[in-house]
């Protein structure tokens, strides 16, 4: 797989720097020894995102996570959000959603150590970036659609990073979302 | 609607796969303002999913009712499971609506705390006139 690095924005902030993500699939990557990565396939369609739920809390229980932890519903809000936000701007007829979750220590230090957070990565197949600078951030008194979302999964998430991937010659959006102080039901 | 239809009477319709019932409700007449016409309160009750998918039939309904003259809607939101952005989108155009055309937008709130975390986490339960049931509403928007 060919990744390049288009751009790398926080999704509705203008202050926030972002994370490198691309990075992370070597060297950058650490999870806990029990971990294995869960994953789901969707059409991308607003019908299909209503599937995530059950696979998010089945994925969450197996990475070790409490899927009763009253923050998973919220961690669902956050996912929902990306997963329509992606429907929504990036991609067509017969394109499909990808997401996969991991479990991953943060802070990530070559110390180990850290806690366990919820890592879900969310990507399209669709060919149109999604150019967060159109999306203005959002206030109460200027009602618009989709800014919202995009403020609900920053504010649930530890962090929401965004880029833009090349893999052959399709341009994909590729969303992660970290989500720290999940109730953690390994000892 | 007559002056001396006090009693609330409810009709229902059902609006395709997300049940989303509809029912009028009257005001005591001593307190409908005639003059503007703005005197029913129209309770639209939700079940099931407010989102991306069922918010497009709650933007009709809404407009549906404004086009019809009946400017104040309650939306009880009280048994819904979920609300996403988009739904609280289509409740943020539908106030604004109904503001406009002399009316108003007000909420049952959501029992669920899936389904309220979403108004506040983008401080939207401080914007919507809310309230715990269709009842307090009605009454506190009547003399109002």
């Amino acid at each position: 797989m060919t990744s390049t690095d288009a751009s790398s924005t926080s999704a509705s902030s203008t202050s926030a720097s972002s994370t490198d993500v691309s990075s992370d699939e070597s060297s950058r990557r650490r999870t806990d020894s029990s971990s294995t990565i869960e994953s789901l396939t969707l059409d991308a369609d607003f019908e299909a995102v209503r599937d995530l739920e059950g696979w998010l809390m089945a994925a969450a229980a197996k990475l070790g996570f409490d899927k009763d932890d009253p923050t998973m519903a919220a961690i669902h809000l956050a996912v929902h959000e990306v997963a329509t936000n992606c429907v929504d701007h990036a991609t067509t007829d017969g394109d499909q959603l990808q997401l996969r979750a991991d479990r991953r220590l943060v802070p990530d230090t070559d110390q180990g150590g850290g806690q366990p957070a919820l890592v879900i990565e969310v990507w399209d197949s669709g060919n149109k970036a999604f150019a967060a600078s159109t999306v203005a951030t959002p206030s109460p008194d200027v009602p618009q659609v989709r800014g919202y979302g995009l403020m609900i999964a920053e504010q649930v998430a530890a962090s929401v990073t965004y880029k833009r991937q090349q893999t052959e010659d399709l341009w994909s959006n590729r969303w992660t979302l970290v989500f720290e102080n999940v109730v953690s039901v390994e000892s | 609607m007559s002056e001396n239809d006090a009693q609330a009477s409810l009709k229902a319709v059902r609006t395709a796969a997300d049940t989303m019932a509809v029912t009028e409700t009257q005001l005591d007449s001593a307190n409908t303002e005639k003059a503007n016409g703005a005197g029913a309160v129209e309770t639209i009750t939700l079940t099931g999913r407010l989102d991306v998918v069922s918010s497009t039939k709650l933007r009709k309904t809404i407009q549906e009712h404004l086009e019809a003259g009946r400017t104040r809607l309650l939306i009880d939101l009280s048994i819904i499971d979920f609300v996403d952005s988009a739904g609280l989108a289509a409740l943020v155009r539908g106030r604004k609506l109904a503001r406009k055309a002399g009316g108003d937008l007000r909420l049952v709130q959501p029992r669920r705390a899936d389904a309220m975390r979403v108004f506040e986490l983008t401080t939207f339960d401080q914007i919507f006139d809310m309230d715990d049931s269709v009842e307090n509403m009605i009454k506190r928007w009547s003399t109002s």
